[in-house]
């Protein structure tokens, strides 16, 4: 059996509930453990020789209960590891692109300053490094040579107008009024293979099968579909931000390749 | 009774009775070399918000480091984007200088950048190709990779002559580090370029390129030129220079190169102590002398008898700092950084050693080591 460590926020959801449901078929038997917290408490993750162990007990609490057992992430008992968010996401490339241009980037030329694809593309692969999902993968690869995947932050769904979202998520919208989008998206590939390529990890960008265009997903990808028509608009903007069930498929054919395959719902 | 003084039994010399910095036993010989006093004597003072403009040699990039450790205000019209760290920012030509413009060598080639800022002159060759690859002649470290087409080099460039020339307007005090004499040109306008075609980009063609050592004559005007045109619309602007202490990697003059690089240093030396001593906005800080200067018998050079030693740099910026303190600084460990300490004496010189542990000095010139046998 095949022991697959997953250790995600809010966005593990999807890949969880397929799981949940007994419905992923992978090549070989497969056991998944889920670690699941908040972003901004996997800082305090640390090793411990050879295992990530929290170093407070909310966190402890947290991983004890989604992984129904341990509190630590013992590397030698699983097979494979995956990271899910964990604030992997386009949306760095996005805010960078709200203050620089670069010459991919047609968009009109306002205040940004202009910088070169590479420079930017650096910018945001250091910005990256620094956040807690490529911290955790160093850390794993430090102790294992055992596969590390990333799975990148999902785009956002349609289904909000740009009056609807907060200001934080306008650059988004801005960027696609401007055409920056498809730009960005390619950019953010690049910056996913080239940090792959020297950490010796792997990096799943957001899924181009359920994309709208280079930010935004189909809106039947999102959690707005579970969304009641008349929740507050916190709610509804929480929900644009995370995919649901059908965006899970695609995800795991990307997590765990093509031979990978989801039982549809209701044949369980 | 300087001047006219006599002594013992009544012999008379103009030079009894001078500072004991005016000769040579007194002011270097019975000196620590670490200490040679008041080797430097500042013109002016540097005022407090005093805006200063750095460029230069590779050399300028200590100068630039160490004043926004101290808590100068140094102009920085290219910011580096806040992601990159110190090396990568470099590897960009970020925070080199108080704009991307990379190492700047000769007079001439700052000349042409000023003339070049305010459209009075338009360079033929601004673009050199290698492998593809796109980059601006006249700054070709600051994109490692180069760009994907002329045109990108061009709009690069245009964003970065708007930025030259907004800091030309802003700096009340440049400082530039003299480097280099040895230059290659655009035999058809003249434009010089920080490295010989082929160095980095671009393919050398003698019958398009040629060599260019300039004279004492040649710096001179040159100077004198970018000064005028800087003061014709920042009027208040004031200049210290500095000769940079670091020798040739090479010489293309067809002599040996130490030769070489004693001619091209001595030049820039006496424009510079020119200037000084003619002109009341230019002041002169003795840089060479103080890391290349007999006094300190080389120890001030790393092992390939080029590179300024950290020690080099403390001394030649305990030396300006001795003039220029600042009563209210604040040394910034890390320039980028966020911690901060009082500028007790011990403070400053562990800053600033840690500052050259981690940091490193762009050099495009050094480059041509590659090329010797």
């Amino acid at each position: 059996m095949k022991e697959i460590c997953v250790l995600g926020n809010s966005h593990v959801r999807p890949l969880r509930q397929l799981v949940e449901q007994r419905r992923i078929r992978l090549p070989e038997p497969a056991n998944f453990t889920f670690f699941v917290c908040h972003l901004n408490l996997l800082a305090d993750l640390e090793v411990s020789g050879r295992a990530l162990c929290p170093r407070n007990e909310d966190l402890a609490r947290l991983f004890r209960s989604s992984s129904r057992g341990p509190s630590s992430i013992d590397i030698d008992r699983y097979d494979e590891f995956v990271i899910t968010g964990h604030g992997f996401s386009i949306q760095r490339l996005v805010y960078l692109a709200h203050r620089y241009r670069c010459d991919s980037l047609r968009g009109p030329r306002d205040e940004r300053y202009l910088l070169s694809d590479d420079c930017f593309s650096t910018c945001a692969a250091r910005q990256l490094e620094g956040g807690q999902a490529m911290r955790i993968a160093g850390l794993m690869r430090g102790l294992t040579a055992k596969p590390v995947t990333i799975a990148s932050e999902p785009n956002m769904g349609l289904g909000l107008s740009k009056s609807d979202v907060p200001w934080w998520i306008e650059p988004h919208y801005r960027a696609v009024e401007e055409g920056e989008d498809e730009a960005l998206a390619q950019l953010f590939r690049a910056v996913c293979r080239s940090l792959a390529d020297a950490h010796a990890l792997r990096i799943v960008p957001p899924l181009a099968e359920i994309a709208a265009n280079g930010l935004f997903n189909h809106r039947e990808f999102c959690l707005l579909t579970e969304c009641l028509p008349d929740a507050p608009n916190a709610d509804r903007v929480n929900a644009m931000l995370h995919g649901n069930s059908a965006s899970g498929a695609p995800l795991v054919r990307q997590l765990f390749g093509d031979a990978a395959a989801v039982a549809s719902a209701g044949r369980e | 009774m300087k001047g006219s003084p006599r002594h013992g039994s009544g012999v008379s010399s103009p030079y009894v009775g001078l500072s004991p910095r005016a000769y040579w036993r007194s002011g270097v010989v019975d000196r620590h070399p670490l200490d040679l006093g008041d080797v430097y004597v500042k013109k002016f003072e540097i005022r407090p918000g005093e805006k200063i403009a750095t460029a230069g040699s590779c050399f300028a990039q200590h100068i630039s480091k160490r004043l926004r450790a101290q808590g100068y205000d140094v102009l920085d019209v290219e910011p580096s984007p806040p992601a990159l760290d110190e090396r990568a920012a470099a590897s960009f030509g970020f925070g080199l200088y108080s704009a991307r413009y990379g190492n700047i060598y000769t007079t001439r080639q700052l000349r042409q950048l000023a003339e070049e800022c305010i459209d009075r002159r338009r360079p033929a060759e601004v673009v050199w190709e290698r492998d593809g690859r796109f980059y601006d002649a006249i700054r070709p470290s600051v994109e490692p990779k180069g760009l994907a087409s002329p045109e990108q080099v061009h709009a690069h460039r245009r964003q970065h002559l708007d930025l030259v020339r907004w800091l030309l307007q802003s700096t009340s005090l440049f400082i530039f580090t003299f480097g280099l004499t040895e230059t290659w040109e655009h035999l058809g306008d003249g434009t010089v370029y920080p490295t010989a075609p082929g160095t980095i980009a671009g393919s050398f063609d003698p019958s398009r390129y040629g060599f260019r050592n300039l004279t004492y004559n040649e710096v001179v005007e040159d100077f004198l030129a970018f000064r005028s045109l800087l003061q014709s619309f920042n009027p208040n602007v004031r200049f210290l220079l500095t000769v940079s202490p670091v020798p040739l990697t090479a010489t293309a003059g067809n002599e040996h190169v130490l030769p070489a690089t004693v001619y091209s240093k001595s030049v820039l030396r006496a424009v510079a102590g020119y200037l000084a001593a003619s002109l009341a906005d230019v002041d002169y800080f003795p840089s060479y002398e103080l890391v290349s200067g007999t006094p300190a018998r080389g120890f001030f050079y790393e092992s390939n008898l080029r590179s300024v030693t950290p020690a080099g740099v403390d001394i030649v910026m305990r030396a300006f700092f001795s003039q220029h303190a600042r009563p209210d600084a604040v040394v910034k460990a890390d320039p980028v950084g966020e911690s901060a300490a009082t500028a007790e004496s011990s403070d400053l010189l562990a800053a600033e050693k840690a500052m050259q542990q981690a940091g490193k000095v762009y050099c495009e010139e050094q480059i041509l080591e590659m090329f010797a046998p």
